[in-house]
């Protein structure tokens, strides 16, 4: 290089600019060419343009007056015209003056009859050549057509006058030329109609060509021409030619200037790109020059110039280049470093097994070895060689177990590819191996265990199973290999509750544990319960898998179904006969109720000793069958859970003397001792259900006294104040009867049981009286126990409980003695009852009153709006057809029967005794209550009571 | 194309008549028929051609006239007078034509009056009604008619509307000489039975809309039309009075619209019209001798057909009458010449013809052979065929 290199934008342009001349030249030539080419084509073009105008406008006239013609001639005035010869003078010129087709002035219009004789004219003037007037007859009226003619004798149309399809006349128009039809107007070209001779018979031009001249005689040089036929005639389109060549010579110029400046541009831009160029590049060179001198890693190119992205890349490419030099220059003792941070044992031997480098592990390893670190170099190429493969196992002297190393071993080479030597690495897998194993058990826990196991990494795409045990083959049927990979899902069938898959999805979702069972398929499509039971596995916090323990509960699900089918069943049946009883036992009270009144009322009539005998055995069994009626009813109650403990204050001592007193005269007539032993701590006002009490001692007391013939029998009761402060009261009832024997005492409390069948022979009953008692003293807190010994006698005792009560809470009762009784005052009543006999037998028994019946709630309204007398009191019956006594009831309290009787007192009748009856009768506004069948006594009593309460609170207002 | 076969035909038969001319001792003797056979009243012109040619038949099989057969020679006029007066130059030219018989159309009659006159030929008229054909001011008066005379027609047309109950009538009259004869008639008809014409419209040949007049007649105190047109613009008329919901006034036609196929060319043929038209034979009416000889010969000829569908049927027994009266004169005159066979015309007494029974069919003064007694009234049935009045 001893020139001095040329300049880069000198280089630039000296390449150039002889290509750029080329290219200009050929651009040039070729842009000429083809603009000369198009605007002759152009002119061409116009020409043909000009010719079709042309066409069009004669085609035009010709066609669009032979139209109007033809329309002329189909008028109905010209066709009468020919008919009427008389008048047509009349009216047919006039007609024809009107008449004006076109736009020339010299228009000449004629009508010809059928024979050619000329009928009427306007301006009609024309000397036709014979030829043309034979023409138009022959076509017109001898064929009926239309006939248009353009010549040298001028434009002339003629159209039929058609009568029934043939020509009876024509219509001709006639213009002497064409010049004055095809009106002077601007036109793209000079345009000439000429005839098949050459006969100028239209010129657009006529300073150029004048009609009627002969084109011939037209000196056509400098003068384009463009030809075309229009039936007999040519039409031509002139243009000069020099026009055309002088639109070539602009172009011509605009080229020109054109090209000079993109010349230009082009030069100018070589120059300004080499400029760039060269600054740039000197730039980079300068930066790099300063990089390597200065050691400064300041950039290249100071400021922001303009540069392009290349450039920039090759500076940055160059300050990499930099760096990783500057990198690559670490420290040997840096690399040490590296070598001793190693997890793993590393050693470099060459051919001898000399170390040539090792770090710190494989020396801490030697430590732990027997022998010097060459030896044990050897050892390891030594087993290396001879063992399969690269783990060895090692003995550590200072822990005294086993290690296992795993040794790699590579070719230690130099640069021009010579091997030098090995490079050991070692790294420890003690512990893996131990993990491994662990694992081992582990897995064949697993896989032996009885329960089948199945997991899932709940990580990877579509969950799928990675693990089951042979449980879960023997269960499902499916194998590993069919399982593993894919989602648990397949064990799922159509079956299978969508609620429980939800829940699963949910719970593996929020990564909580969940245990369910749901109906799966097994492979062959068996359907079992499965007893799922699924864990979350977490591992660093993140829940990644999911172990399922499956169990077939099948057989236990189908159990249960059993059962619970059987106890619904069991229990519906109960439901059942306990309605039954209920409906059956209200049936009874009915009719009983009736013999009952009735006995009452026989009672008082004269009777002779023998039929008092009678009727009171006549009431004695009245009272045993209700009696039963009662244990049923009560019986029913309890099974349907209709029983009621109420829960008011009463009088236990007076309760228990009253039982006395009445079981006492029971006694004395079979010769028996009755004793009853009180214990009751102060008590004597309690809280609880005095009936039921009562219900339970007198059933025990009534037993006692059945089952014994000789002897006593004893009732202790006591009460115990517990640490609750409720009550506790024991009673018991000994006597010293048959007795009971051992083997039958577990079953004497059960439904319908009685010692044996002899017992019920012997001694009746229905066998509930126990049950009911017991049922009684287990739903008021306490039990009933039997301790007995067959012909010793028997002891039941009881617990209830109770709790203490205030004196002062003891509802008054309204007694004969506390009623205020006016003997002998008659009262109004009216008795609303439905059934007959119950009515007499209420009238009878109120005999001493005045009394009115009413069959049904609707009549008892009616009567008491009708009827002028006030009523004291109403009896009013709970079961009646059209309106019960409830409705009524509170259709007299809303008054409807009259304000009067607003505040009546009404007393219920009802033989249904079953719970809620009493609740329901005061809900609906009765004030008392009495339940068929009723004595007469306490029927009048409450009469007279209600009557006279009534009196005093009128009084009191 | 039509008028080009039409002329070859006509070739056709002027070398026929040249051979004949060359060959035959005996020349035969021509009827000449100048009627439309193309155009507007076809039927008419039909039933003209057939009332001669069944004449002439009978008239040839009887030994013709004077010993020499009867040749018939048909021109078509097409409705047209200016071709009407060029078919007469053409018989004018011909030998031994014994008269023309001309058409339905009265304008055409008319024009060739002169040409009849100067070249002395005798006309016989079965249709054209129109009276200056007859009046025409000629002396002697070479025309014989066997048809209506307009101005008797108009007596008749009024007496039929005052029948009716009618006595406001409008006119509708094609512009023509016929319609002109007609309204001259008939004002003067109107004026003596006292009824009223309240308008009078004139409609042109090929007229296409006519609404104009049937409104200002329907806002008129107009009763019934008189209409004096031929069959298109009948149709035209009638139609539109569909159109303007008026189809039930009463229609009195002059015999126009019985030239051609007049309901079945109505736009709706059955829209309940009350048309009666005047007419002058049916064979349904006369029942004589020679009516039933003429509609054997018809069946005969043209085969069996309702006779209430022989189209025409006037111009068929006109033209079949006057033939025989023709050549009951040329008989009666031994001699073909035009005087000699006018005269006897004038003089032929008690000549039984279909129409009625010709007692002096034609006087020197009076060239009509039937009047307004010889005319009745007939209406259209359903199926477009005319009975006569009280006949279905």
């Amino acid at each position: 290089m001893l020139n001095e290199p040329t300049r880069l934008r000198s280089l630039l342009l000296s390449s150039m600019i002889p290509r750029l001349a080329l290219l200009i030249t050929v651009l040039s030539i070729t842009l000429f060419g083809l603009s000369f080419h198009f605007i002759i084509k152009q002119t061409d073009n116009l020409q043909q343009q000009s010719v079709d105008g042309l066409e069009q406008d004669i085609n035009y006239i010709v066609n669009d007056t032979t139209r109007q013609l033809a329309d002329l001639a189909a008028n109905d005035i010209i066709i009468n015209a020919l008919v009427d010869l008389e008048q047509r003078d009349n009216y047919l010129p006039m007609f024809f003056r009107s008449l004006n087709l076109t736009q020339a002035e010299s228009v000449e219009f004629a009508l010809f009859d059928f024979a050619g004789q000329k009928i009427i004219d306007k301006n009609w003037k024309a000397t036709l050549p014979e030829t043309l007037s034979n023409a138009w007859r022959q076509q017109t009226l001898g064929s009926s057509d239309t006939f248009s003619s353009v010549s040298k004798y001028g434009v002339l149309i003629s159209v039929p006058v058609l009568l029934q399809g043939v020509a009876e006349g024509a219509l001709v128009m006639y213009v002497d030329s064409l010049q004055s039809l095809l009106a002077p107007y601007p036109r793209l070209t000079n345009q000439l109609v000429t005839d098949k001779e050459g006969n100028v018979l239209f010129s657009s031009e006529p300073r150029l060509i004048a009609p009627g001249t002969n084109f011939a005689d037209f000196k056509a040089e400098g003068y384009a021409t463009k030809q075309a036929s229009w039936t007999n005639l040519n039409l031509y389109s002139v243009k000069p030619t020099i026009t055309a060549y002088r639109e070539v010579a602009w172009t011509g110029i605009v080229l020109v200037t054109m090209i000079a400046g993109f010349v230009f541009i082009i030069l100018h831009m070589v120059t300004m790109t080499g400029a760039l160029a060269e600054r740039t590049l000197s730039q980079l060179y300068q930066g790099i020059k300063n990089t390597l001198n200065s050691e400064d890693k300041k950039p290249l190119v100071e400021g922001k110039q303009v540069e392009a992205k290349e450039l920039a890349d090759i500076r940055d490419a160059f300050d990499k280049l930099i760096w990783d030099l500057t990198e690559v220059s670490l420290s040997n003792e840096q690399f040490s470093n590296v070598l001793e941070s190693m997890g793993d044992m590393l050693v470099v031997v060459d051919h001898n097994n000399d170390i040539l480098l090792s770090n710190k592990r494989f020396d801490d390893f030697c430590d732990n070895q027997y022998g010097n670190k060459k030896s044990i170099i050897k050892s390891i190429t030594h087993k290396l060689a001879s063992v399969q493969n690269n783990e060895l196992r090692h003995f550590s002297v200072k822990e005294g177990k086993d290690l296992y190393i795993q040794w790699t071993k590579t070719s230690l080479s130099d640069a021009k590819g010579n091997i030098r030597g090995d490079i050991f690495v070692g790294s420890d897998e003690t512990e893996q191996r131990s993990l491994e194993s662990h694992v081992k058990v582990l897995t064949h826990a697993m896989d032996e265990a009885t329960v089948s196991i199945i997991i899932s990494d709940i990580k990877r795409i579509g969950q799928p199973v990675i693990y089951v045990n042979n449980a879960f083959e023997a269960l499902t049927g499916f194998t590993r290999d069919e399982i593993i990979g894919k989602n648990c899902r397949v064990l799922q069938s159509d079956e299978t509750d969508s609620e429980a898959i939800n829940d699963i999805r949910n719970a593996i979702a929020t990564r909580e544990p969940i245990e369910t069972t749901l109906i799966n398929a097994k492979k062959d499509g068996t359907l079992f319960f499965n007893r799922l039971n699924l864990t979350p596995v977490k591992i660093n916090g993140e829940v990644t898998h999911y172990i399922g323990f499956q169990q077939d509960v099948t057989q236990q699900r189908q159990t249960e179904k059993y059962l619970e089918e059987a106890r619904e069943k069991a229990e519906e049946s109960a439901r059942l006969k306990s309605s039954f009883l209920a409906s059956m036992s209200h049936e009874i009270r009915t009719p009983i109720h009736g013999i009952s009144g009735v006995l009452q009322l026989l009672a008082r009539s004269e009777l002779s000793e023998e039929q008092k005998h009678y009727l009171s055995l006549a009431k004695f069994s009245i009272q045993g069958l209700l009696h039963i009626v009662n244990d049923i009813l009560d019986f029913s109650k309890i099974e349907a859970g209709q029983l009621q403990i109420e829960n008011n204050p009463f009088d236990i001592l007076e309760s228990l003397e009253n039982m006395q007193s009445q079981y006492a005269i029971l006694c004395q007539e079979k010769g028996l001792a009755l004793h009853f032993h009180f214990d009751l701590q102060g008590f004597h006002v309690v809280q609880g259900d005095e009936v039921r009490f009562r219900q339970i001692l007198s059933n025990l007391l009534g037993n006692a006294v059945k089952f014994t013939d000789t002897g006593h029998i004893e009732v202790t009761t006591s009460i115990k104040q517990s640490a609750d402060d409720s009550l506790r009261l024991l009673c018991s009832v000994k006597d010293t009867g048959i007795g009971i024997a051992q083997d039958k005492q577990s079953t004497i409390f059960d439904v319908f049981t009685q010692e044996d069948l002899s017992t019920t022979r012997k001694f009746g009953g229905t066998g509930l009286g126990l049950s009911i008692s017991k049922q009684l003293c287990e739903l008021m807190g306490g039990e009933i126990k039997l301790d007995s010994v067959k012909g010793h006698g028997s002891t039941f005792s009881f617990t209830v409980k109770l709790e203490k009560a205030d004196e002062d809470l003891l509802e008054p009762s309204y007694s004969p003695s506390t009623a205020k009784r006016i003997k002998g005052k008659k009262h109004k009543v009216l008795i609303v009852e439905d059934n007959d006999i119950n009515q007499v037998i209420v009238k009878q028994h109120l005999v001493n009153h005045t009394t009115l019946s009413a069959k049904s709630g609707f009549e008892a309204l009616e009567a008491l709006s009708k009827m002028k007398v006030t009523f004291d009191v109403i009896l009013m019956d709970c079961q009646m057809p059209e309106m019960d006594g409830f409705e009524a009831t509170k259709r007299i309290r809303g008054g409807e029967a009259g304000e009067r009787y607003t505040d009546i007192p009404i007393i219920a009748l009802t033989a249904n005794a079953m719970k809620g009856d009493k609740e329901r009768c005061v809900s609906a506004g009765m004030d008392d209550y009495l339940s068929k069948p009723f004595d007469a006594e306490d029927l009048i009593e409450k009469v007279e009571y209600w009557a006279n309460i009534e009196k005093i609170t009128q009084q009191v207002f | 194309m039509r008028s080009t076969l039409f002329i070859s035909a006509l070739f056709c038969l002027f070398s026929l008549i040249i051979a004949y001319r060359a060959t035959g001792a005996e020349e035969s003797l021509v009827v000449g028929i100048d009627a439309d056979l193309s155009a507007v009243a076809v039927e008419g012109g039909k039933a003209i051609s057939r009332g001669v040619e069944l004449a002439v038949d009978e008239i040839n099989a009887a030994g013709g006239i004077l010993g020499r057969k009867i040749r018939i020679i048909a021109k078509d006029h097409r409705g047209n007078p200016s071709r009407g007066v060029f078919n007469i130059e053409q018989f004018a030219k011909m030998p031994n034509v014994l008269a023309v018989v001309g058409g339905v159309h009265t304008p055409v009659v008319l024009a060739e009056i002169d040409i009849i006159h100067t070249e002395n030929m005798l006309m016989l008229v079965p249709w054209a009604a129109g009276t200056a054909i007859v009046d025409n001011g000629y002396e002697p008066n070479n025309v014989f008619r066997v048809s209506v005379r307009d101005a008797e027609a108009a007596s008749v047309l009024i007496d039929h509307a005052k029948q009716k109950g009618l006595s406001n009538v409008a006119l509708v009259l094609e512009r023509t000489a016929w319609g002109r004869s007609n309204l001259e008639s008939l004002n003067q008809a109107a004026n003596a039975s006292g009824v009223t014409i309240t308008s009078i419209h004139w409609i042109n040949w090929q007229q296409k809309d006519f609404s104009e007049d049937i409104a200002a007649i329907k806002s008129g105190d107009a009763e019934g039309i008189i209409l004096v047109t031929n069959v298109p613009e009948g149709v035209v008329v009638v139609d539109e009075m569909a159109k303007q919901n008026v189809a039930s006034l009463p229609v009195i036609s002059h015999w126009g619209i019985a030239s051609g196929q007049f309901i079945s060319a109505l736009a709706n043929p059955t829209a309940g019209y009350d048309i009666s038209v005047l007419q002058t034979f049916h064979f349904s009416h006369q029942k004589n001798r020679k009516a039933k000889q003429l509609l054997d010969a018809y069946y005969g000829k043209y085969g069996l057909i309702d006779i209430h569908a022989i189209g025409g049927v006037t111009g068929l027994a006109h033209a079949y009458d006057l033939i025989h009266l023709l050549a009951a004169a040329a008989d009666k005159a031994g001699s073909i010449e035009t005087d000699k066979l006018r005269q006897a015309l004038e003089s032929l007494e008690n000549i039984e013809g279909a129409v009625k029974n010709y007692d002096v069919p034609f006087t020197a003064k009076r060239h009509d052979a039937l009047w307004s007694k010889d005319y009745f009234m007939t209406k259209y049935n359903e199926k477009g065929h005319l009975v006569t009045v009280g006949q279905k």
